[in-house]
Parts: structure tokens; C-alpha cells; sequence
């Protein structure tokens, strides 16, 4: 009994220790709801028009015409970006900057 | 002892033998807590709990812990390339490679955050240095905020020479979401193990429980005194039943010694009953009618034989209890057998030649036993006896011994008048005699002692036709070295021993 005792108290102690380093739970990791959020500046719509505009300079810097698919990704970028939809047109604008990029051989 | 204790005058009491410990009954159903069904299955629910949750920490380790670590390789493999680019394009370079790095992150899950010696903002997507990020701390996780949207990202700072700072990081708040996801699963899924354990320790307790109820059963009527029962076996060949096996056995052993006991009362009540009622008349009878001091002694010396034939077959009674109650086995020692053999022969020549026996000798030159020599002595007396005392004159009477597979085989056969197939798994009964002994002398304890001393030696008492007459043969597990086991050996030459007949 003595022995069932012990094995299960320190069981009870493993688990109170494992389990906490398993999931991380690191008291000066964790945020509290308290510490005010940092806005991206990345998510604003100021950046979906400085993002816009390096497409343009991307795309006429280039000899040749641009593909199709990055005037419709940037056509698409911006019209999000008007909307509201501020994340999807970044996203949209990105990948018309990478096209270039692999285009121009800037990546 | 009253008139002893009286003489010691006034005041001093007797005194009372101390009253023996009474050992504390265990209750017929121990309490909760101090059930040993409820220890195993608390064990085995221990067991189950432990190995699920080795499982689980397991899985999140390989899941969401996976996660984690990509994450943190990414960011610092984001970071040596930024160090690189600072070496070689100094700040410049830097920002552009930032700004780059910004434009092109489809994931749309880069942090970066260059600041000069002062915090100020130099590039990057935050606005300016995380306040709850102490200077100290290289890994950290900072609060975002994306589209008005609360976040979480893991950053990571950097120092640059010249006193900038670099904070280089991931959004991870799908990858927090995912582990929280999995961690709640991991949770939910131990409470249910912890449920099915309980139910299995449940199930366990149960098993445990009946497997026991048989033989505590099979104890109590055993102690109420019914002797028959026996534990009941399952005939899976698992540790309950070779238990169950052994508590039979035990009991059938008990079963026989108590038979034994009874027997040996009323035997005592039957046969020995007779010797002392004839002795009782005898000197009654010569109380009354002996006219002479040479009838009285007559009278008193009869008595005495038959009561020296009383206490001869009680020290047998004793002697054969001994034996079958192992007290003997202190005595095994290792002793060569063929000596004893040749020196019975020896003993019983003189009465084989007197009868017109031949007794013949069959015997290796060397058999090594390790076992009690004196009761080996006696048991094969007793047979040798036996069968001198059965045989006709001008029979053969032939002691021989052998090993075969280890057991040593001690043979006494005779040309007498045997002993029935109906009467020999009798013939080793305690007072027990055969019509072919009515008319000899003897108790009936012979073949008796015989029997205890083969068991005593882990062997048998094998009795058979020898056709005609009797051949006994005494059968012992205890040979000491491994050259008696094995084929026989060929009898040596000068190794048999022949009485003459008294009629040649």
C-alpha cells in the first residue's frame, strides 16, 4: 500500500511538472490581455498603396511586358485594398512583387 | 504440586501460565482502503494513467512541439541571413533587404523591427520597439495587433554592432490556436483514459476478487471440516491455477495424514487392543491361580513379551509418523549403497542357510545415494524379512540394485507365495496382512515403513509379481553423482553372493 502510495504521489508530482513544460506554459512567455497589442504596420491601408506603387515601378522597369497574371494580381490587390479588404489585397499585391522579382532576377 | 505449593506457606499464589497471544482476526470483508484487489487496480489505473499521459506528452511533442521548433529555426535562419546582410551591405543594405523581405512575404507572417541605439524605428513593420521586451530576454512572444484583430507573434532580438537592435519574428497565432487545440484534445483525451482506467481498475478488482473468493471459499469449508473440498481450477494454466494446484496438493497431503491418524487410532483401538487384554489376563490369571513364585514369573514374563510387542509396534507407529512427516531429512548424507547391500547379506545368511534359502547378491561395485543410510537399512531389512519369512525351502531370495534414468532401484523378490494383484495396493497399509500372513508373526507395519521411507526419499514402493512370488521394489530419486545415473553398469565379476542350500 506504502508502495502505491509513493509511485502515485510522485506521479502526481511528474504530471504537475510535465504537463506545463509539454504545453509550454511558461509564465514569462505567456501575454497577458493587459499588454497592449503592436500594430503591423504591413496590415494598413497606406502600405497596400506603397506596395501598389513598387509594383508600378517594378513593372515598368521591366524590358518586357509584364505576364497577364500580374496586372491581374495587382488589379485584384487593389481594388481589395479599396474595399476594405486590406490583408487580402496586400497578399495579392505580394505575390504580384515576387513575380516581378523572379522576373527582373531581384529575388 | 498443590501440596508443594500449600508448603510454601501463606500469600504466595499459584502461578498462571501466561495467557498465550490471540493473534487479531482479519474481518471477513477488509475495509475499503485495505482491500488488495483495490491496490492492483489502483496500480493498474496508475499504470494506464502514466503510459497515456507518456502518450500524450509524446504527441504534443511531435505535433505542436514540431510546430515550435520550425518556427523558431525559420526566425533564426531569417536572422543569420539579415547578420550576413548587415556585414555586407551595413545599414542600407539592411533596411532594403527588410523592405524586400516585407514586399515579398506572401505568408503574410514576417515581423521585423530595426531600431538605432535610441529605440527609434529605422525599418520594419512595427512601429516601434515592444515595450514588454526586456533587453535581456533574446526569445519572447509579443501581443500584435492585425487588421484590428489581436494576435501573437514570437520574436526573437538581435543586437548589430553600433548599438542597433533587430527583432525578428513570426505570427504564429494559427500555430497558438492549433496547440491550444491540441492541448485541450490531449486534456479531454487523459480525462477519458482516467475514466476507462477506472473502469478497467473496476474490472481488474472484480477478477481479482472472484479468483480469490474460490480459494477463501474452499478455506472457510476446509475449516468448518470438510476436508473433500478442493480449490476449484480454471484450466487456464495461469498463476491462479498453479496456486489452486498447490493448495490441493497441500490439502490432499493433509487429507492423507489426517486418514493416516485415523487409521493408526483405530488400528491401535483393533489390534493392539488384543495383546494388551492378553497380557491384563494373564497376570490376572496368574494373580488368582499361581501357586508357585516359578508360575508367577512364568505368568509376568508372558505378560511382558506381549507388552514388549506393544511398545515394538508403537516405536514402529512412531517411527513410520516420523518419517512421513519429513523430520528425517536432516540425516541425508552421501554414502556409497553397495557396502549396506553386501552387509545385509552378510546379516541375513546365517537365517537364509538355516531356512534352506539361497540369498543372492546383484549389486554394481560402487552406487552412490545421497539419503538416510540407517533408514535405507531398516526398509531394506524389513523386505529381505519379509521375504525370508514367505519363501519355502530351497527358494531363492535375490537383493539387487541398478540405476536407471537417475532413480536408484533397490529389488527384493522372492519365490513365495506373492501377494495378490487384489491385495498389493494395500500391502503398504498400516496393520494390514494378507491370508497368506494370518499364520506368520508380525504387526502388519513392514511394508509400512517401506512406503514412508521411499516417499521420504522422493521415490515409490513398487510391488509385483515375480511369478511366481513377490518382487519388491524400493525406487529412490536421490543419486548423488552423475556417473549412478545413467544404463546400469555390468555386474563385476565376485559381485553376487550365494548361500548354500541346506539341501544339496
Amino acid at each position: 500500500m506504502w508502495g502505491a502510495q509513493r509511485i502515485g504521489g510522485l506521479a502526481v508530482g511528474a504530471a504537475t511538472l510535465f504537463i506545463p513544460l509539454a504545453i509550454g506554459i511558461d509564465s514569462q512567455a505567456q501575454t497577458p490581455a493587459q499588454i497592449p497589442a503592436m500594430p503591423l504596420l504591413t496590415d494598413t491601408p497606406q502600405y497596400c498603396v506603397e506596395l501598389s506603387n513598387e509594383v508600378e515601378e517594378d513593372r515598368q522597369a521591366l524590358v518586357s511586358p509584364a505576364p497577364p497574371e500580374v496586372e491581374q494580381l495587382a488589379e485584384e490587390g487593389r481594388r481589395l485594398c479599396a474595399l476594405g479588404e486590406v490583408r487580402g489585397g496586400i497578399a495579392r499585391l505580394r505575390r504580384a512583387v515576387v513575380l516581378l522579382h523572379e522576373i527582373s532576377g531581384r529575388s | 504440586m498443590v501440596a508443594r505449593a500449600a508448603g510454601l506457606g501463606a500469600g504466595i499464589a499459584p502461578r498462571r501460565p501466561p495467557a498465550s497471544p490471540v493473534a487479531p482476526r482479519v474481518p471477513a470483508h477488509p475495509r475499503f482502503l485495505h482491500s488488495a484487489a483495490l491496490r492492483f487496480a489502483a496500480v493498474y489505473v496508475l499504470l494506464f494513467g502514466l503510459s497515456a499521459l507518456a502518450l500524450a506528452i509524446f504527441l504534443w511533442w511531435q505535433t505542436a512541439g514540431v510546430l515550435d521548433r520550425e518556427t523558431d529555426n525559420a526566425i533564426t535562419a531569417d536572422v543569420q541571413s539579415l547578420a550576413v546582410r548587415w556585414n555586407q551591405g551595413g545599414l542600407a543594405g539592411l533596411i532594403i533587404t527588410i523592405e524586400n523581405r516585407l514586399a515579398e512575404n506572401v505568408d503574410d507572417n514576417a515581423i521585423y523591427l530595426l531600431v538605432d541605439p535610441r529605440l527609434q524605428r529605422v525599418a520594419g513593420n512595427l512601429a516601434a520597439w515592444p515595450t514588454s521586451l526586456p533587453l535581456d530576454r533574446t526569445w519572447a512572444e509579443l501581443p500584435i495587433e492585425r487588421a484590428g484583430i489581436r494576435s501573437l507573434a514570437r520574436v526573437r532580438r538581435y543586437n548589430l554592432p553600433g548599438g542597433f537592435h533587430l527583432l525578428v519574428g513570426r505570427d504564429v497565432q494559427v500555430r497558438a490556436e492549433l496547440r491550444d487545440l491540441l492541448t485541450g484534445a490531449l486534456l479531454w483525451a487523459l480525462l477519458v483514459v482516467l475514466v476507462l482506467g477506472l473502469a478497467g481498475a473496476v474490472v481488474i478488482r472484480g477478477l481479482f476478487r472472484r479468483a480469490l473468493a474460490d480459494v477463501s471459499a474452499t478455506a472457510a469449508a476446509i475449516s468448518a471440516g470438510d476436508l473433500s473440498q478442493r480449490v476449484r481450477i480454471s484450466g487456464r494454466g495461469d498463476e491462479f491455477d498453479r496456486l489452486s494446484e498447490t493448495i490441493n496438493e497441500m490439502l490432499e497431503r493433509i487429507s492423507r495424514l489426517m486418514d493416516g491418524v485415523r487409521e493408526v487410532s483405530n488400528a491401535i483401538a483393533h489390534d493392539l487392543r488384543t495383546p494388551i487384554t492378553r497380557a491384563r489376563s494373564r497376570l490376572e490369571d496368574a494373580a488368582l491361580h499361581a501357586r508357585t513364585e516359578t508360575d508367577l514369573r512364568a505368568a509376568i514374563e508372558r505378560a511382558t513379551a506381549d507388552l514388549d510387542g506393544v511398545v515394538a509396534v508403537f516405536q514402529a507407529l512412531l517411527r513410520i509418523a516420523e518419517i512421513e512427516a519429513g523430520a528425517r531429512r536432516s540425516a541425508f548424507a552421501p554414502f556409497d549403497l553397495a557396502p549396506l547391500l553386501a552387509d545385509l547379506v552378510d546379516l541375513y545368511s546365517a537365517v537364509a542357510e538355516e531356512r534352506g534359502i539361497s540369498l543372492k547378491l546383484q549389486s554394481p561395485e560402487r552406487l552412490a545415494l545421497f539419503a538416510d543410510r540407517e533408514l535405507l537399512q531398516q526398509a531394506i531389512a524389513n523386505l529381505l524379512d519379509n521375504a525370508l519369512k514367505f519363501s519355502p525351502p530351497g527358494g531363492v531370495v535375490r537383493l539387487s540394485a541398478e540405476v536407471v534414468s537417475g532413480m536408484a532401484a533397490i529389488s527384493v523378490a522372492d519365490r513365495g507365495p506373492g501377494i495378490p494383484s487384489a491385495d498389493r495396493a494395500r500391502a503398504a497399509e498400516r496393520f494390514f496382512r494378507g491370508e497368506a500372513a494370518r499364520h506368520t508373526p508380525g504387526a502388519g507395519l513392514g511394508l509400512a515403513l517401506v512406503q514412508a521411507v521411499a516417499q521420504l526419499h522422493g521415490g515409490s514402493l513398487v510391488l509385483a509379481d515375480n511369478l511366481p512370488g513377490l518382487k519388491a521394489v524400493l525406487r529412490l530419486a536421490c543419486t548423488a553423482e552423475p556417473e549412478a545415473r545413467g544404463e546400469p553398469k555390468a555386474m563385476p565379476k565376485g559381485a553376487q553372493h550365494e548361500a548354500p542350500a541346506a539341501d544339496t
